[in-house]
């Protein structure tokens, strides 16, 4: 039986509130250790414990988890939909498996970003932009981050010297693929302390740290205008930060510069585009892709 | 940058010893999640920790990146604390195995006071008593 190339599993979706006590009564019952799963904007909570290879679930297992759910019930938890399940699973290699959910992306004919597993080379005169997803924010996959990954190809010059600034670099994607593409001088920052350690260590797997300065810093500290003026400024942020520090972000844009806004909800994108246009620049594009719309804009 | 949450996945994990077997393997991997970064940070993080059971919660984003934070106990453990008692019943309304306070329900709403999901402090004590009762301890006082 443990050569089986299956796991049993059983889950219990409940309502989040007895969560706690589900998880309790499907570790004593089952004698696995629970996990949970709460997909967002839900009230819901799918409990689940995974038996070892080669054991199963008595047959009088769910009935008894069935016969707890209605208990916990009793006892004035809401428990809807205190539905419960067993199946099998898959056995597999879970150090490895999860790799297939990312895919090498091109972006134009200039760039290539790939998981450090994927074994596509770079056309001629691609560069590749080596980068696994894990704890920061920005693998290239989100409609936002590709946005402006395609609009760092579309901007950049071949032969001229472009500065680019990368407000809220999480990974450091975009930092990285402008290194990569020839901007400089690269400049980076993020208010969070662990992204900008993780962008660091990404620009090192991509033997571009010398050209990129990072920096752990808050947009509402900073100063309200900088020494240096960029040709491309990236700010791919929540929608608070893009309105409330608009005119910070815009008085870094060079006179000819493009500033690329994301991370905007499809509904949240007018406001936004009203209140850059006020700070004196107009929309030049914009793309909308599933529910993110984005844009870049110039100085009118 | 940012950011859409597609879900949090809960995962009670020994300090240091976070590693791809189940259940962390099946949780992790079924939503995306790059499974050996996550066990090489918990394990840095929980490193001193040692012989502790830690709750922790992983956010998972659409592009399948991650944060995670540890938290406090789970309720149950600490009513079975507060109780002492090893296990909960297996027939919680007819074989009650435990008794705690209303105090004792109290401190733990303060110790999870971060990590509930609840809109109010009478919230929090009315779960954590539903909680005990579900596992066959009274709640008196």
């Amino acid at each position: 039986m443990g050569n089986q190339p299956f796991l049993y599993r059983i889950s219990a979706r409940v309502h989040r509130e007895a969560e706690d006590a589900v998880s309790e009564l499907l570790s004593a019952r089952c004698r696995q250790t629970a996990t949970a799963y709460a997909p967002h904007e839900t009230n819901l909570s799918i409990v689940s414990v995974f038996y070892p290879a080669g054991q199963k679930p008595a047959n009088s297992t769910l009935t008894a988890l069935r016969a707890g759910l209605k208990e916990i019930q009793a006892n004035g938890l809401q428990i809807a939909p205190g539905t419960v399940a067993s199946g099998r699973i898959r056995r597999e290699n879970w150090a490895e498996s999860w790799k297939r959910h990312f895919k090498p992306l091109e972006i134009g004919k200039s760039l290539l970003i790939k998981p450090s597993w994927s074994r596509q080379k770079p056309a001629r005169g691609q560069q590749a932009v080596i980068l696994d997803p894990g704890l920061s924010f920005g693998t290239g996959h989100h409609p936002t981050t590709a946005f402006c990954l395609e609009q760092l190809v579309r901007c950049h010059k071949s032969g001229q010297k472009c500065a680019f600034l990368d407000i809220g670099t999480g990974s450091g994607i975009l930092a990285i693929a402008a290194a990569k593409l020839g901007y400089a001088p690269v400049h980076a920052f993020d208010y969070d302390a662990d992204a900008v350690r993780i962008a660091r260590e990404n620009a090192d797997r991509n033997q571009v740290s010398e050209r990129i300065r990072f920096a752990r810093q808050d947009l509402a500290s900073a100063p309200m205008t900088a020494h240096r003026r960029y040709d491309v400024i990236c700010a791919n942020l929540e929608y608070d930060s893009l309105l409330r520090f608009r005119q910070k972000i815009a008085h870094r844009l060079s006179p000819d510069g493009t500033l690329v806004l994301a991370g905007i909800l499809k509904s949240q994108f007018d406001p936004i585009q009203k209140a850059y246009l006020q700070t004196g620049l107009k929309l030049l594009k914009t793309k909308a892709l599933k529910e993110w719309q984005s844009g870049a804009f110039q100085w009118a | 940058m940012a950011k859409k949450i597609v879900g949090q996945i809960k995962l009670q994990i020994p300090a240091g010893q976070a590693n791809p077997a189940p259940p962390v393997g099946p949780a992790l991997g079924q939503q995306g999640v790059n499974i050996m970064a996550f066990c090489k940070e918990f394990n840095a993080v929980t490193r001193e920790q040692a012989g502790m059971i830690i709750p922790v919660v992983i956010t998972v984003y659409q592009d399948k990146s991650f944060t995670f934070i540890t938290k406090s106990p789970p309720a149950s453990i600490l009513l079975k604390k507060a109780a002492g008692i090893a296990s909960g019943s297996k027939a919680p309304n007819k074989e009650k195995v435990g008794k705690v306070t209303a105090k004792q329900i109290q401190e733990i709403v303060k110790l999870k006071a971060k990590d509930i999901n609840a809109v109010n402090p009478e919230a929090a004590a009315r779960i954590i008593a539903g909680t005990a009762r579900s596992m066959g301890i009274d709640v008196v006082g």
